[in-house]
């Protein structure tokens, strides 16, 4: 088969086939998510139907489609300019295009979903969601059953709406272009300002939403001494907050697992509150 | 507890982990914030959902799954949680609302087990979807991509949350629960005040290197003395972000700063 003759008879993918795929991901990308392939078969599924478009035969599809059937993994949003950008490369491969190769495909796949997670679990886990959680806790606080709705229906855009807008960029940008953005300064000065954005909001949330407090107090001849309000709150409000959270910081920082450290913290937690170190502040008159 | 409520109960928690949400359980319903007051609903006491929402919710306000991987449950520990509350507070007051927080952290890491079957068992499924992919047979792949493995989670995940609600919401159980941890009241609660902790430390951890950490407490500073809110705090930190990344050198407002000229550290290691 000739170039030409190719030309003449080029398969193309319609807005519809790109955003038909696009919702096939978010919908099924981990509805059957395992330990083996992780979203292997998640970006097989999503490109399915379109590839079907691009090899109407049955046995030619499925040479086809075996290609993608090997371990995926990266986030749900971000990732997504990954499989937009296949989605093209399929398209061309189709075509005629023999220089794309199913291992050109699969090394652009497995080199791209490392950073993309990375980029996209910071960006929306670290920073999105905590910020506008905290709003939802505010509102809720004031509003009542409107803080969570509204909470639901701005994170719910944000994600829907970066997942969409890296799957089409990656269709249109092509591999090359993601390479660059990615290695470019540019990513890793937006990483670095949702650092700084998500640690400043952090200390924020500390100060609001954790309270630690000792009930310890003296009982001396000119009066009660009160640990918390006579001592430590002069010395730095929320002290002991800001102590323990940095204390937990070092441990994760240590590579201590999660799970030891909220063992510790209920075992902790029970033993200071039934001696009576932690608790609330005693109020006398 | 009726039959009814409990099934849904167990029905939004599959929902939260099914392919039915479009990927956004994972930023919505997992988020006992949103749970506590579906529950809430559900049980008719949406004053209580609230509440417990935003409790389990400060334990939970760092929570991360990435690569993978699940730390702690928070949908259970965010519906179950809240039920108990609800099933709870006639007859222990507010203090149904510091046991039941206690509970819900536990439930969330038993919850945990959940995710991990099903990443075992699906491994089962698979094989089929691939050997259907191979063979270019798209129902076949559907069938054992999404049908078969939506199936088995929906039967494992309310079937046991219907019977646990059920036989912890009989009254007997409810009064042998509220004599067990009538003396632990205080305990519980400080438990509850320390475990927000570690999820902010995994997520500063996450989020946080070497050079950003100070601002971190400029954060705690701005809010615990000057008061400011958490969206001044927002806004404050987005400007200070883009100056430091974008805005940096005034002369040179076009070019984009590359990390090599303001970074200082090399590597991300503390020690």
């Amino acid at each position: 088969m000739s170039n030409n003759d190719v030309q003449t008879n080029r398969v193309e993918l319609n807005l519809k086939d790109v955003r038909g795929a696009f919702w096939r991901w978010m919908f099924f990308c981990h509805s059957c998510y395992n330990y083996e392939l992780y979203q292997g078969m998640g970006i097989t599924h999503a490109l399915s139907k379109a590839m079907s478009k691009l090899y109407p035969n049955r046995a030619q599809l499925g040479k086809e489609l075996s290609k993608h059937t090997i371990f995926f993994n990266s986030a749900t949003h971000t990732g997504s300019i990954i499989h937009g950008a296949v989605l093209a490369m399929e398209e061309e491969r189709a075509n005629g295009a023999e220089e794309i190769t199913p291992e050109l495909i699969n090394s652009i796949k497995s080199g791209l979903m490392g950073p993309l997670a990375g980029l996209g679990d910071s960006l929306v886990q670290g920073v999105m969601v905590p910020i506008l959680l905290a709003l939802g806790i505010t509102l809720t606080e004031s509003l009542g059953v409107a803080g969570p709705l509204i909470y639901t229906a701005l994170i719910s855009i944000v994600v829907l709406g970066l997942a969409y807008v890296f799957w089409m960029q990656g269709y249109k940008l092509g591999t090359e272009a993601i390479g660059k953005i990615i290695n470019s300064g540019l990513m890793k000065n937006i990483l670095g300002a949702a650092g700084i954005l998500g640690c400043i909001v952090l200390g924020g949330l500390v100060s609001n939403y954790v309270s630690i407090t000792t009930s310890v107090y003296l009982p001396l001849s000119t009066g009660n001494f009160v640990l918390q309000t006579n001592f430590l709150d002069k010395l730095m409000p929320n002290l002991l907050s800001l102590a323990t959270t940095m204390g937990v910081y070092g441990l994760v920082r240590k590579g201590v697992k999660s799970n030891k450290i909220l063992l510790g913290l209920f075992i902790i937690g029970a033993i200071l509150g039934f001696l009576g170190i932690l608790g609330p502040v005693p109020v006398f008159e | 507890m009726t039959v009814f409520q409990a099934v849904l109960i167990g029905f939004v928690y599959y929902f939260a982990n099914s392919a039915w949400n479009a990927s956004l359980g994972l930023y919505t319903l997992y988020r006992p914030l949103l749970g506590g007051l579906i529950v809430g609903v559900i049980m008719g006491d949406i004053e209580t959902g609230l509440a417990m929402g935003l409790r389990i919710q400060f334990i939970f306000m760092g929570f991360m799954s990435t690569g993978g991987s699940m730390p702690s449950d928070s949908t259970l520990a965010g519906l179950l949680g809240t039920a108990l509350a609800i099933m709870l507070r006639p007859t222990l007051g507010d203090g149904a609302l510091d046991a039941a927080l206690s509970m819900a952290a536990a439930i969330g890491v038993l919850g945990t087990f959940v995710f991990i079957g099903r990443m075992t068992w699906n491994t089962i499924f698979i094989q089929k979807a691939v050997d259907a992919a191979h063979r270019g047979d798209l129902k076949a792949l559907f069938r054992w991509h999404v049908t078969i493995p939506q199936l088995v989670l929906a039967t494992v995940t309310i079937i046991p949350i219907t019977v646990f609600l059920l036989t912890v919401g009989n009254e007997n159980i409810l009064n042998q629960i509220n004599q067990a941890i009538q003396f632990a009241l205080i305990p519980l609660s400080v438990i509850g005040k320390l475990l927000p902790t570690l999820g902010l430390a995994i997520t500063l951890n996450a989020i946080g290197k070497r050079n950003t950490i100070p601002f971190f407490f400029i954060g705690f500073v701005l809010s615990q003395y000057l008061k400011l809110d958490i969206i001044a705090i927002t806004i404050l930190g987005v400007s200070v972000a883009f100056l430091v990344y974008f805005g940096f050198n005034p002369f040179n407002k076009m070019k984009m700063q590359t990390p090599e000229d303001i970074t200082v550290d090399q590597d991300d290691d503390w020690s």
